[in-house]
């Protein structure tokens, strides 16, 4: 999803929040992708990913009818959604768990079939270590800025924060990713 | 000159803004703040290999088409079953919604009681309390709460609804958190916490004069709270941080009058002994009664068993005496404390030489029955 097209959506919001599935389904053809990437970032796990999907997008057509009241930019307010939504899946799956399965997962699959070790795969492994070292809300700010398309006004206000702590967070976490590069994390 | 740190985060966002939409290269930017040039550059190209990464995390391309099917599925399955209840009722809801909605709540609502309980329109009545907070129907919802509790002609009966509109206050929370209404789910945890206090304490006033019916209906009422507690904790688990707040007090609630409702439940029904005449060998027949004057309630408080403050219910000559309110079980504002509660003597056949019936102690002393009118104060304020 573009930035800074609220307006666009407008109309497609008040279509849908009246019952119309088509202008659900364009809502979802624009969002889909940022918000797949953002649970798979964060799970590691393209199966958990897809079913969390499912889930906020049931949860944003449920919720629908009252977006108007919520104050907040329409992608703001779906990635609010899918933060709760991924809470809920941590919290049921006690903590990080998955995410350090898959990461193991991962690198015994490249173990024990090295002719299969392609460079998507060492790829998503470097990734998924730097991600794994950082901090929860780091990692966090870090998907939302890279991998939604999000404008940096829609993060502050998906994560409950002014824009100028937003940028502090963000330049923090930056600063926490240099450094784990340097140190050859990742790399 | 070192920029602060602040300011330092903004330059970076704004490298990075011009970077990612394409409109100027690292080195263009870089140029742009040539004493921080170097530093800048770490940050720049830290976030950029992070950036390159993000096609890792795409949806597989056979996957998007698939699960917005299944998507479409769900949502035509859910449209489904909810015009099935509430068909009738959003109908209704777009019809009232083309008049002001306080000239509905003044004038259209007593109307509306007034149709729902004589008329055959069972639909109608349908839809009306399947409303939840939000719906146009409310209002009507909890009137015809409120007509049935004035046509209901017993006390137990009137437990018995108080104890069944708590269950449907419960239901409208359920109802709120599912369809995403959170800025109304305070306001309907309040009315939640209100409506346990009006079935407790009609329970109270049932068990001075019925108390096995009152031992029966606490139970019962104890029964559905810790349903209610069960099914609070589940969706605590699924509401956002803001709202938990608001769960955790349902939550108290809950747990606390569920502590109230196990303690009359579990008292002990008091039956009068029956005295035999030892003369004629029959039980003493004491002629015409003379009906026990009730004593006045305001000297003699019935003490509330909760962690939280006491209250007292106190009689009234006339029903618009704010003395006859309900007393607060769960005080919505600080608390104000009240005299500590007379410890009542029983009587002891030493200080009653009369006869023996009357050494038979009152476990508690017999409460003048509430005016109707004020008996459910909280529907009218």
């Amino acid at each position: 999803m573009p930035q800074g097209q609220d307006e666009n959506v407008i109309p497609l919001i008040d279509r849908a929040s009246q019952g119309d599935a088509n202008a659900f389904g364009e809502l979802y053809d624009l969002y889909f992708d940022g918000i797949f990437r953002f649970l798979n970032s964060h799970l590691g796990n393209v199966q958990d990913a897809e079913d969390l999907a499912e889930e906020v997008f049931l949860r944003i057509w449920q919720s629908l009818p009252n977006y108007q009241h919520q104050g907040v930019p329409f992608a703001a307010f779906i990635y609010r959604v899918a933060r709760n939504i991924l809470t809920d899946h941590y919290r049921r799956s006690s903590g990080s768990r998955t995410e350090i399965a898959a990461d193991e997962e991962l690198i015994d699959h490249i173990s024990s079939h090295p002719s299969e070790g392609s460079f998507d795969n060492l790829e998503h492994l470097a990734i998924r270590q730097v991600l794994g070292e950082l901090r929860e809300d780091y990692r966090n700010i870090l998907i939302l800025r890279f991998y939604t398309g999000l404008a940096p006004d829609e993060i502050a206000q998906s994560i409950g924060k002014t824009p100028g702590a937003t940028r502090v967070l963000q330049f923090r976490a930056l600063e926490a990713l240099r450094k784990l590069l340097e140190k050859g994390i990742g790399k | 000159m070192k920029l602060n740190q602040v300011a330092f985060a903004h330059t970076i966002d704004t490298c990075l803004d011009a970077i990612l939409s394409g409109q100027s290269t690292i080195d263009q930017s870089m140029a742009l703040y040539p004493e921080h040039a170097e530093e800048l550059r770490l940050f720049v190209e830290s976030a950029l290999w992070f950036e390159q990464q993000k096609q890792l995390f795409d949806a597989p391309p056979e996957l998007k088409s698939a699960h917005k099917m299944r998507i479409q599925k769900a949502i035509n399955t859910n449209n489904q079953a909810a015009a099935k209840t509430y068909d009738l009722n959003s109908l209704l809801n777009q019809f009232l919604s083309l008049f002001s909605r306080r000239t509905l709540q003044l004038a259209g609502s007593l109307a509306l009681v007034i149709i729902l309980l004589f008329s055959s329109t069972a639909g109608f009545a349908l839809a009306a309390r399947s409303a939840i907070p939000g719906d146009l129907l409310y209002q009507s919802k909890l009137s015809i709460e409120k007509a049935s509790l004035f046509l209901s002609i017993t006390q137990k009966h009137d437990t018995e609804l108080e104890v069944e509109f708590t269950d449907s206050r419960m239901l409208e929370i359920e109802s709120l958190i599912q369809k995403g209404r959170l800025n109304l789910l305070s306001a309907s945890i309040q009315r939640y916490k209100e409506q346990v206090q009006l079935a407790l304490n009609q329970i109270y006033v049932l068990q001075e004069t019925a108390q096995a019916e009152a031992s029966q209906i606490a139970s019962q009422l104890q029964q559905i709270l810790e349903n209610h507690s069960e099914q609070f904790n589940i969706l605590a688990a699924t509401l956002p941080e803001l709202s938990k707040k608001d769960m955790l007090l349902a939550l108290t609630i809950t747990e606390d009058s569920i502590t109230i409702a196990a303690d009359i439940a579990a008292q002990p029904i008091i039956t009068q002994p029956t005295v035999i005449d030892p003369e004629i060998g029959a039980p003493i027949t004491r002629g015409t009664p003379t009906p026990t004057p009730l004593p006045t309630l305001a000297t003699q408080p019935v003490v509330l068993k909760t962690a939280l403050p006491t209250a007292t219910v106190r009689p009234s000559a006339t029903p618009d005496d704010p003395a006859t309110r309900l007393p607060l079980i769960f005080p919505s504002a600080t608390p104000t404390p009240t005299s500590t509660p007379t410890q009542i003597s029983l009587p002891t056949a030493a200080d009653d030489d009369d006869d023996e019936i009357d050494v038979i102690p009152t476990r508690k002393p017999t409460k003048t029955p509430r005016p109707r009118p004020t008996r459910n104060p909280h529907y009218d304020g």
